[in-house]
This record gives structure tokens, C-alpha cells and sequence, in this order.
């Protein structure tokens, strides 16, 4: 099956959210629903097929995490829909899952064996928990996103006072980036320990400052203040955004920067 | 000095000052990552992970989050103080009220279905009162959600003990084992030989299946056992944990046919790098490079495919007496074939006959009085992180009275949360809208 066709289909309900939230009309929501969840099931399947050919799971190099964190964040997606519908929302996730899709074409489709020290049972529990985290903070960085654009376009149109269904709107993003973020993070922080319990299992040491594990620790230390942020005085709902924003470029950079950049024992490639 | 710890117990203020520590040692964190020379300042960037300034911030960083906990546990215990004078706003400081009008003036019925409601949205109702013209209902959700905060901080202070313990106290160590040789392990007298390094390839691939090292074990008590180190199966040896980390393949010495114009000449062992003369011919031959896994590629340029014995080739140097310094003849060996070489019919081939290698096994041996304490504080992590970020503890009074011209009923809900502000009024109107539509309609 062609990784193409899943981006297209992406792409497709991406657009169809985005139009379907500035139109207001239901046929196209429900196309892009429609085609959404198509997507999402062709995604598992997949994944699924990809797992019986290679006898385990795959999750174990890039190629095969694109896939599935790309597939989660669409999974948060519908789950989060479920409970608090927004569908702006889907837009920026099509559009994330497409691009993180879209990079699967640089690197070796290939069924590798598993490393020695990859065969343990910790690796599911480990990457799925990190994965989940992580396509958590994506779609948070999604909505954190249509906040600041939002913003954006209304400090570049000089409104001073908004009105209170626009204002509620903007309550709203900022509250659903920060449910997002907290339910991201205790998942984020399971994921770091089964790395931590795994490590000291495999290479006696549950910690040992190696870049992959201290970008993680950078990535829980930027989560959390962003939920600090929520207690502190009067916080600033752009100020959440923008840190949600920057949280989101430090996850990436701790899921794919660290693997091409810097020398680490976690760079499965 | 006073200022400072006057704001550290400000919650608000320390949470702010809280998130600047954790900003600066992000950034710091950050240079620790770069590789080594790539900092003017820092030749050996890892090294900062020890160094002062980063021991400090997060010292600092535990020295707050210990003074927050206290603050955290404290609210805990007034949250379950039954004191009829603390009141719910007190306890709950996000408060939020919502109100509507039922053409109802059924006050039973009406207290039914609210109750029957709040229960299906997993609201416990603890107390109930009133009369024919009022109701009063309080329920709470979540409660435990108020143990989430201080959960999460205690395991962080835990973590941070049991690290300290391990920076501190624990004897982590790499040792090279070589095959037949043993080592005693430091703080037991216990005996551990290598009989035997295994590298188990997949089937028909050049992919390891597994690194194992057959070793053999003499307790104090003189008792011997066979024990196989694996990867990610690591052996707990009198309290010490032994881990198989890496290893290392020597060649001692090679086996070497030589063959001079089509005919055996001579059979002869030589080491890598050394020369040695013919006994049967004025010539001398040397090992000059092994490769585990011969290939040649498209250029012509001699690789090896893994690292793993599954080819094995030798370069081969012929000198004579006239040219001890440069060989004749440069020939790559490979086993069971005549060597390689431009033309078909040779004066000199070689056929490897046996390359003896020997392996040692890298491995580290761990005694961390650490570890179980980070485990401790591991677990209270990750109920912290759970419970609070799943459960935000709610509290509900609602009141339905008779309207004062007594047409219907005004039904009044309060919300409290500990938290989450806009996360509760999103969830007392959701209740107002629900409500109002069942007991308007009944659906």
C-alpha cells in the first residue's frame, strides 16, 4: 500500500476541516469525517500488515514511528472530537500527519531485523507511551497554533475590544491546549520511566545523560512549566500557546533532531 | 534572603520562579547535548551533567519543589478537614454558578432526576436535604484528583533522593573479560570466567540474533554455576548486577596454505602484522589485514560487509630477500578458495585455511543502593502525573427551590474545582444545559 495515498487522503480531510470551520456547512464536515476515519482504519491496517510481515512490532526506527505517530495524533484526534468537537482541530492534524507522512519518503522503507538490544518486552510499552504523549503535544500544538494565527489576525486587523463569543472562542483553544498537555504529559512521563526502567535492564544504568534521554527530560521540563503556567497569576493565553508552540518544536527535535544530529545509543535509524 | 523564601512560599510566585529554574536548566541540559569541541568553553560538553552550576539548579529546583510539596500537603489535609467553618470555596478556589427556571413544581420528582443525573455523570452524592418546597443536593467528583499535585512532587523529590544516592554511593563499572580468563567481583569474593563468547547470527542474514557470554561462576561458598549473559537479561551475582554491554574480537593468528605454481608449498600459522620467513623458499609472508566479512565493491575497493566472521579474508604480502621492504606480490586470501588476484594462472596463491580469533566480553557490573529508591519515587511519578492529569476534583451543591410567584422551580448549581477554572464552568454548563432539558422534557 502507498504511503501516498494516505497523505492524500490526510490532505483531503485537512482541507475539508479547515473548510467545513470557516463555512459552517455540515456536508463537508461529515466528508471530512467520513474520510478521516477511512484514512485513520486503512493507517492500522497498515501498520498491522507491517507488524505480521516484520513478526513484531513496528515501532523500532523512524521510518516506522513517522508512521505511527502520524497515526496516533489523527487516533487523539477523533478521541478528543468525541468529547469536545472541534473540528478545526482535524484540519491541523491532517495537515501534521500528512507532512510527518510526507517525511517517510527519506528514509529506508526496509524491514530490519530487531537488535539484540531492542528484543524486550519493554519496547511496545516504551515507544507506545512516548508516541502517545507526543501525538498528544501535536495536537495541542495544533490548537495552540489556530490560537496564535487567530490572534495574529486579529492584532493585524487592529480590533481593540472582541466580543464575548469571540473571546469564549479563545478561552476555549487555550483550554483545550491545556487538557491536551495534561493528558499528554503523565504519558510522556510513563514513556521517560519504562525508558528508564528498560535502560537499566539493558545497560545498568537507568540514567546516564545520553542526548536522547535529556532531550526527553528538556521536552517534561517544558511540558510541565506550561502546566504550571495554568496556576500561576492571570496566565496569558498566549503565552500558553506560544509555549505550547515551543514545546512541540522541542519534542520534535527530541523524537527526530537527536537521531540525525547528535551521536546517541538511542539512534535506531 | 528573607524576601527570597518569603516568595518561595508564595505558591504563585515560587510557581513562577519554579518555571524559570526549569527554563535555565533546560537551556543548560541543552549544552550537554553538543558534541564534544563544539563549545569554546566546555571541551567536554557531557561533563556539565556534574559540574556545579547544574548540580545547583536543580538542588535549587528540589529545594523548591520540597517547600511545594509541603504547601500541596498541606492543602491536601484541609481538603479533608471536616471543619464546618472551612467552606467549600475555601477548599475549592475555582468556584462557578449557573441557574435556571423549571415549569415544575414537583420537588420530589424533580430531586429524582437530578440525582438519578448526577450519578450517570459519575457525580457521588454525599448529602441530601429539604422539604416539599427545596432541595439540596452536594456531591463531589474526583476526589482524589487532590492527591494528584503532591503525588507527582513527592515522587520528583524521591527520584532526585535516589539519584543522589546513586551519584553518590553506587559502583558502576566496565570490565573486559577474556575468554578463559576470570575476574573477582569487587565487594564479594565471588569468581567470574568467560568460558565462552557467542555471537549467534540470524538465519541467513548478517544480523545478530544474540550476544551471549557462557560464564562460569564460583561463589563464597565454592559452589560453581553456568550462568549465559545476554543482552537485556542481565544476572544478579551476589548482589552485584551484571550486564552484557559490548565486546571486542581479537585475531591471535591465522592458518595459511601456500601454494607456488598450482602446488602446496608449505602450511604455516602467522600473526597479523608480523613477517614471516618460508622454511621450503626464500620468501617471506605477511598478514597485513584481516576483514571479517569479505566484499569487493563496484571500484574494486575491498569492504567489510559486517563486523562479523562470515567471510573472512586476509591480505597477503610476499616478500623476498632482494625486496624485505616491499612486497612482491599484495594477494587477498580468502578461506577454502584460491585467492584473488588479476591473472588466472599465478606463480604464488593462498588459501586461508583458519582465522583463530579470540573475543572478550564487555561488561558492567552495578551495585546502586539508588535504583529502588528511584523506582519508589518512579512510581509516585507516574501516579502524580495520572491522577492529576486525569482526575480534577469537583464539588456540586445544587439547589432547587419553588419560584417565588410559584410557578415553577429554580434549580441553582454551584461548582467548585481545586483547579482548572474555565475546565469547570465548561462543565457546570454542560450540566445546566443537560438538566434544564431533561426536566423541561423529560428526555
Amino acid at each position: 500500500m502507498n504511503i501516498g495515498v494516505l497523505i492524500l487522503l490526510y490532505l483531503i480531510f485537512s482541507l475539508g476541516s479547515f473548510i467545513a470551520v470557516s463555512s459552517e456547512r455540515r456536508v463537508l464536515f461529515y466528508g471530512a469525517m467520513i474520510i478521516g476515519l477511512s484514512a485513520l482504519t486503512i493507517h492500522g491496517l497498515f501498520i498491522f500488515v507491517r507488524g505480521i510481515s516484520a513478526h513484531h512490532f513496528p515501532l523500532t526506527n523512524s521510518y516506522e514511528t513517522l508512521i505511527l505517530l502520524s497515526f496516533l495524533i489523527i487516533a487523539i484526534y477523533f478521541f478528543t472530537f468525541l468529547r469536545f468537537r472541534s473540528v478545526a482541530l482535524g484540519g491541523f492534524s491532517g495537515l501534521i500527519a500528512s507532512i510527518l507522512l510526507a517525511a517517510t519518503s527519506l528514509l529506508s522503507p526496509d524491514i530490519e531485523p530487531l537488535l539484540p538490544s531492542l528484543k524486550s518486552n519493554w519496547l511496545f510499552f516504551h515507544v507506545m507511551t512516548i508516541f502517545i504523549g507526543y501525538a498528544c503535544f501535536a495536537v495541542a500544538f495544533g490548537s495552540a497554533a489556530f490560537y496564535l494565527f487567530w490572534d495574529l489576525t486579529r492584532l493585524k486587523s487592529k480590533k481593540g475590544d472582541i466580543s464575548d463569543s469571540i473571546q469564549k472562542k479563545f478561552e476555549y483553544l487555550d483550554w483545550l491546549t491545556y487538557r491536551l498537555i495534561a493528558v499528554g504529559f503523565p504519558f510522556l512521563t510513563l514513556g521517560i520511566i519504562i525508558g528508564a526502567v528498560w535502560a537499566n535492564i539493558c545497560w545498568g544504568r537507568y540514567w546516564s545523560w545520553d542526548p536522547k534521554e535529556t532531550w526527553a527530560f528538556i521536552t517534561w521540563l517544558i511540558y510541565g512549566t506550561c502546566l504550571h503556567m495554568k496556576y500561576t497569576k492571570e496566565p496569558s493565553g498566549r503565552q500558553t500557546a506560544l509555549l505550547a508552540f515551543f514545546g512541540f518544536i522541542i519534542m520534535m527535535f527530541t523524537y527526530l533532531g537527536v537521531n540525525f544530529w547528535l551521536a546517541s545509543i538511542h539512534a535506531y535509524n | 534572603m528573607h524576601l527570597l523564601f518569603k516568595n518561595m512560599l508564595d505558591s504563585k510566585r515560587s510557581l513562577r520562579f519554579a518555571n524559570f529554574i526549569m527554563f535555565i536548566l533546560a537551556g543548560i541540559a541543552v549544552l550537554g547535548t553538543f558534541p564534544d569541541s563544539s563549545i569554546p568553553f566546555l571541551s567536554s560538553p557531557h561533563s556539565i551533567y556534574h559540574r556545579a552550576i547544574f548540580l545547583f539548579l536543580l538542588g535549587f529546583l528540589t529545594l523548591l519543589t520540597f517547600v511545594a510539596t509541603l504547601q500541596i500537603a498541606f492543602v491536601v489535609f484541609r481538603f479533608y478537614q471536616k471543619d464546618p467553618n472551612l467552606s467549600l470555596a475555601e477548599k475549592y478556589p475555582a468556584t462557578y454558578q449557573r441557574e435556571f427556571f423549571v415549569i415544575s413544581r414537583q420537588i420530589s420528582d424533580l430531586k429524582t432526576t437530578v440525582i438519578h443525573y448526577l450519578r450517570n455523570r459519575g457525580v457521588r452524592i454525599f448529602s441530601k436535604g429539604g422539604n416539599s418546597s427545596i432541595f439540596v443536593l452536594n456531591g463531589f467528583k474526583h476526589r482524589l484528583g487532590i492527591w494528584g499535585s503532591f503525588l507527582l512532587h513527592f515522587g520528583f523529590l524521591i527520584v532526585v533522593l535516589g539519584g543522589f544516592l546513586t551519584f553518590r554511593f553506587a559502583d558502576i563499572r566496565e570490565v573486559t573479560i577474556l575468554e578463559g580468563e576470570a575476574i573477582i567481583l569487587p565487594d564479594t569474593r565471588a569468581k567470574v570466567a568467560l568460558e565462552k563468547f557467542t555471537i549467534t547470527l540470524q538465519s541467513g542474514k548478517r544480523t545478530v540474533e544474540e550476544y551471549n557470554s557462557r560464564l562460569l561462576v564460583q561463589n563464597r561458598k565454592g559452589e560453581i554455576f553456568h550462568y549465559d549473559l545476554k543482552v537485556n537479561h542481565p544476572l544478579n551475582i551476589e548482589g552485584t548486577k551484571v550486564f552484557q554491554t559490548r565486546y571486542h574480537v581479537d585475531v591471535q593468528d591465522i592458518e595459511l596454505t601456500i601454494y607456488q605454481n598450482g602446488k602446496p608449498l608449505e602450511r604455516i600459522k602467522l600473526k597479523v602484522g608480523g613477517k614471516q620467513w618460508l622454511s621450503d623458499a626464500p620468501f617471506a609472508i605477511e598478514a597485513t589485514r584481516v576483514v571479517p566479512d569479505f566484499v569487493m565493491d563496484d571500484k574494486g575497493k575491498v569492504v567489510s560487509r559486517s563486523p562479523y566472521f562470515n567471510n573472512p579474508a586476509v591480505l597477503i604480502s610476499l616478500y623476498n630477500t632482494s625486496s624485505a621492504k616491499a612486497p612482491i606480490i599484495q594477494q587477498w586470501a580468502l578461506e577454502g578458495m584460491l585467492s584473488h588476484g588479476r591473472q588466472q594462472q599465478k606463480e604464488w596463491s593462498f588459501v586461508l585455511n583458519k582465522v583463530r580469533v579470540r573475543y572478550s566480553s564487555g561488561i558492567k557490573l552495578s551495585r546502586d543502593p539508588g535504583m529502588p529508591v528511584v523506582y519508589v519515587g518512579f512510581l509516585f511519578l507516574v501516579l502524580g502525573t495520572f491522577v492529576s492529569g486525569f482526575l480534577t476534583p469537583l464539588a456540586v451543591t445544587l439547589q432547587g427551590s419553588l419560584s417565588p410567584d410559584g410557578k415553577g422551580t429554580v434549580v441553582r448549581i454551584n461548582g467548585y474545582s481545586t483547579k482548572d477554572a474555565v475546565g469547570l464552568r465548561f462543565e457546570i454548563e454542560a450540566m445546566t444545559r443537560n438538566l434544564e432539558r431533561i426536566l423541561s422534557t423529560g428526555v
